[in-house]
């Protein structure tokens, strides 16, 4: 092998790594093993779940704030999820749009305009900005692309802090007021949550249906190979772009979302910190699922609100949770319910054909954790860490679950 | 004018501290691939344990110095050595790890030294100010102080990978990964050695930052920022693009933050915009994937 | 001895026939640092022909192809594809030109399905790559395409098996698909055979007579018995530079090739025997 080709395939193995992060080569295989029917059951529990804790939270209307920031935040993650679980690609700067999305409403209030106009204005600059600073971010790609974007979030930040006479600067911006149609007002809790509920159900419906296009399968494309990719002619900055200005779209609905759910908008909002909180949900939630995200954003949200009452160094605790997900469930929640899928899927196989042999129930889900519990064997401190070769030879589940 | 060569002696102080801190970054990068996130806050951690050795304004800065720098080597060998090997060299678990890590190091940081800003005065003679033999201006001697040492510790590491065997690995590792394996070098420990360095320069560079930046919440963000920038403009995992991107974004935002300081934020993102633009590999860098 | 055999055109040589050239190299480098991995290397591929190139490891064929294919940037020379200088296009553009190409290391999407993978092979040239509200799988003619193509390569049956599942023979006939489905005017095969069982070996063969007459097809190859059954002109490559060309059984005869190529064949096959292995 030339030494031309040794630059190329050390290019390669990037890539295959990032996928191995997300756990998809299991999930994918999954899919073509479940029928329809049988898919689906892991987004119905999902959902289920939220509908459940929706119902214990509706209770008072601190727990209702609580419940609109978990949709805001699952927003904003999703569209995460849209470029990091689908294109390889978790872009660190988006609390930085959810900024844009909400000063822009703020701001735009304040110099005079209706709650409507404002909010126009506020998708202009978002689009706008999203447009400029993803000219600029696509000129790189891989981690160097997601530096980028930490910097670019990191510069809005920079801009809400330091440029007073527009954003009031420490202090944030209150909202002068809301938009209403008749007597349905954001003012009002309902309605907000009833408009906020429907924007992530849209934006959620968006999402899962443009990850099924053709876009969406040059994302997952993208993901997995890229050279290969540009060796079919797809230009990838373009897919980089357009996945760039869609998370970072999103973002910033949730930030006009934001805005009318919080009253106020500070720099706070705008940190590195923050960007890492709604990372923190997408790996949590299971990267390239969409709606993953959202189990995640419940979590963080619950625990930002719950266990910082309980727990004064609850950000440590935080941060090793966030170690531990990406080290122990890289697929996050998602990929645990559909292992889990898995096991009851083979448990009614194997009892339909077997009579319900204990042994043979006990042998199928073991094959079904197989995974996860190999991916724990090998991840010992001493492990000696594999380099990664080129394209690599896994052809089966465990097998790539073990290299990861 | 007066005003203007100030700011420039400033922004070279700058530069000086944002080059310690971002040529342990990209020399990590360079030769692990490993994108350390947590490189800001192990800057800001070496500033906070430095200002309890000094303990407050009366006690030795240069044993503050040893200590920060020596503690931060400490905190590096232990990320490489018990959390880095679980991440299996994935580059993007490797930099979501490094960035949980930001906040446990934060808090922790946060518990121990409290929320309120702290400083650390440099002793002696460092601590007043000089006139300049021109224009009668005044200027710190801790600043050039500051600038000096960086300067000394730029040489020394320029030395160390130029005319040395470890160097000369270190550079290998940079231009080709899979040579170095090739050649039975013990790739494990010129890794850890990498790694070390790297969290000792940021810990050293917080120690020596301290005086002029401040400690202070939030403070690690934004040197984390500035060493983006830097390696970004300079070349990822060129040690020289740290040099001259350190020199870039210091004199930059120096006068940024002087003449625009509304936004200077926006004024550090020109650079950025007209190398990606131009030049997206860096400066220095390599090119990237064609 | 190169040097001198380069500038003397042996037989005649790339103006054999009539034809337009699809492929012109002209004088291309390319260096790492002290190395010179392909050297002055200067070219003429016809329309339609099947050219082969030869030459013993590190002797730059693959660099030669990544020049071509865009991956990798000359030195200095340029690369012609249809009269157009392509030299400063990246590998998106060239495949836009009408050029495809397989990898010697199999690099398929070993995480899709192989419909899948035929799929963004299928969309890689139209319109519809950037289509964000419709679902790729109702794209029924391209759908169409995809089953066909598979089913013309023996893996109709595989459409719904992830890549990283086959076989290593059925994966070296994804990547031929891969790059047929782009339907490429010239077609670059890095060592189509590598790795294979003789009996795939036949198969890739089969296949590679199948392809249309007016496709150009560039082969790495090292096996004499595939290059003698598929194409019709050689160029032997070594150190970077070229040796000769000409006609396949002309090129075979020829001492210098012989010394070189045949000399070191006995040691490439034990090579792919243990990479098959």
């Amino acid at each position: 092998m030339s030494k031309s080709d040794d630059l190329l395939t050390s290019t390669t193995a990037i890539v295959p790594g990032i996928e191995e992060l997300t756990g998809e080569a299991s999930a994918v295989k999954l899919r073509t093993r479940l029928n329809l029917g049988e898919r689906m059951v892991g987004p119905v529990a999902g959902v289920a779940c939220l509908v459940v804790i929706l119902i214990l939270l509706t209770s008072g209307s601190y727990l209702s704030t609580i419940f609109e920031d978990i949709l805001i935040f699952a927003i904003a993650a999703m569209g995460i999820d849209f470029l990091g679980g689908f294109g390889g690609l978790i872009t660190l700067g988006q609390a930085g749009f959810l900024g844009v999305g909400a000063y822009g409403v703020a701001i735009a209030e304040e110099h005079g305009f209706t709650a409507w106009a404002a909010i126009g204005i506020s998708v202009a600059v978002l689009l706008g900005l999203a447009a400029l600073t993803g000219v600029v971010a696509v000129r790189v790609s891989g981690i160097t692309f997601v530096i980028v974007t930490l910097a670019i979030g990191q510069i809005f930040w920079g801009l809400t802090y330091q440029w007073t006479s527009l954003t009031s600067g420490d202090n944030g911006i209150s909202l002068l007021s809301a938009p209403s149609i008749g007597p349905w007002s954001l003012s009002n809790t309902m309605p907000l949550w009833v408009t906020t509920f429907i924007v992530f159900v849209v934006i959620m419906g968006l999402l899962l249906l443009m990850v099924r296009s053709p876009f969406g399968l040059s994302l997952r494309g993208m993901k997995n190979n890229e050279p290969r990719l540009r060796a079919l002619g797809y230009r990838t900055g373009i897919q980089r772009y357009i996945g760039y200005v869609i998370a970072s779209f999103v973002a910033g609905l949730a930030g006009i979302l934001y805005i009318f759910s919080n009253h106020l908008v500070s720099p706070a909002s705008l940190t590195f910190s923050q960007d890492g909180f709604l990372v923190l949900m997408v790996i949590m939630g299971g990267l390239g699922t969409i709606w993953g995200p959202v189990i995640g954003a419940v979590i963080v949200v619950m625990f930002q609100q719950e266990v910082s009452t309980y727990i004064s160094r609850w950000e440590t605790v935080m941060g090793i949770v966030f170690i531990a997900a990406v080290i122990f469930t890289p697929g996050g929640i998602a990929d645990l319910l559909r292992k889990g899928q898995l096991v009851v899927h083979r448990l009614i196989v194997t009892m339909r054909h077997d009579g319900g042999s204990p042994l043979a129930v006990a042998t199928a889900s073991a094959d079904g954790l197989g995974g996860a519990a190999r991916s724990l064997d090998s991840d010992g401190p001493k492990g000696s860490p594999p380099q990664s070769t080129g394209d690599r030879p896994t052809t089966d589940e465990t097998a790539g679950r073990v290299q990861q | 004018m007066t005003e203007f060569i100030v700011q420039t002696f400033n922004g070279l102080t700058f530069a000086g501290i944002i080059f310690l801190v971002s040529s342990g970054f990209t020399l990590v990068f360079g030769v692990m691939r490993v994108t350390n996130l947590s490189h800001g806050a192990v800057f800001l951690l070496g500033g906070y344990v430095a200002y309890s050795v000094i303990g407050g304004h009366t006690g030795n800065f240069f044993y503050g110095l040893i200590a920060g720098t020596v503690a931060m080597a400490g905190l590096g060998l232990v990320v490489e050595r018990f959390l880095l090997p679980w991440l299996h060299h994935v580059e993007m678990a490797e930099l979501l790890a490094t960035l949980g890590l930001v906040y446990v190091i934060d808090d922790v940081s946060l518990a121990v030294w409290g929320g309120n800003p702290l400083s650390i005065n440099l002793p002696g003679v460092l601590g007043s100010s000089s006139h300049l033999p021109f224009r009668h201006i005044v200027y710190p001697n801790g600043r050039f102080f500051i600038l000096g040492v960086a300067l000394l510790v730029g040489i020394l590491l320029y030395l160390l990978l130029h005319y040395s065997r470890i160097g000369a690995i270190i550079r290998a590792g940079v231009d080709d990964r899979e040579m170095v394996n090739a050649l039975g070098i013990n790739v494990r420990r010129v890794f850890t050695g990498v790694f070390v360095l790297g969290a000792a320069l940021a810990g050293f560079a917080g120690v020596l930052g301290a005086p002029v930046l401040g400690l202070y919440t939030g403070g690690d963000t934004n040197i984390l920022l500035f060493a983006l920038a830097v390696v970004v403009v300079g070349g990822l995992g060129s040690y020289e693009g740290a040099i001259v991107g350190s020199l870039i974004i210091g004199l930059i935002d120096t006068y940024g933050t002087a003449y625009f300081p509304a936004i200077s934020y926006t004024v550090l993102f020109i650079p950025l915009v007209v190398i990606l633009l131009v030049r997206p590999q860096g400066i220095l860098g390599r090119e990237a994937m064609a | 001895m190169s040097t001198t055999s380069t500038t003397e055109p042996t037989a005649g040589a790339p103006a054999l026939d009539r034809r337009p050239p699809a492929l012109e190299l002209d004088k291309l480098t390319c260096r790492f640092g002290e190395l010179t991995a392909v050297g002055n290397v200067s070219l003429t591929v016809p329309e339609g022909s099947r050219f082969g190139i030869i030459g013993p490891n590190g002797a730059g064929k693959t660099t030669l192809f990544n020049l071509l294919s865009g991956e990798l940037r000359p030195t200095s020379g340029t690369v012609a594809l249809f009269g157009k200088d392509v030299s400063k296009l990246s590998p998106p553009q060239r495949v836009q030109l009408g050029l495809g190409r397989t990898f010697q290391v199999v690099r398929v999407f070993n995480m899709l399905t192989v419909r899948e993978n035929l799929t963004l092979a299928l969309s890689g040239l139209s319109r519809s790559k950037l289509q964000l509200f419709r679902p790729w799988r109702t794209y029924r003619a391209q759908q169409a395409r995809a089953e066909e193509l598979a089913a013309s390569f023996g893996l109709g049956d595989r459409l719904e098996l992830i890549a990283g599942e086959l076989s290593h023979g059925e994966l070296r006939e994804l990547e031929v698909m891969l790059a047929l489905a782009t339907e490429p005017k010239v077609l670059l095969l890095d060592e189509p055979a590598a790795g294979l069982s003789p009996a795939e070996r036949v198969d890739i063969l089969a296949l590679l007579s199948r392809l249309s007459k007016e496709l150009t097809v560039v082969m790495i190859e090292h096996d004499m018995q595939v290059l003698r059954s598929a194409v019709d002109w050689v160029a032997v490559l070594d150190h970077g530079e070229l040796v000769t060309q000409g006609p396949t059984l002309e090129v075979q005869r020829h001492p210098a090739v012989r010394e070189l190529y045949l000399g070191s064949a006995a040691h490439q096959g034990g090579e792919h025997d243990g990479a098959s292995a």
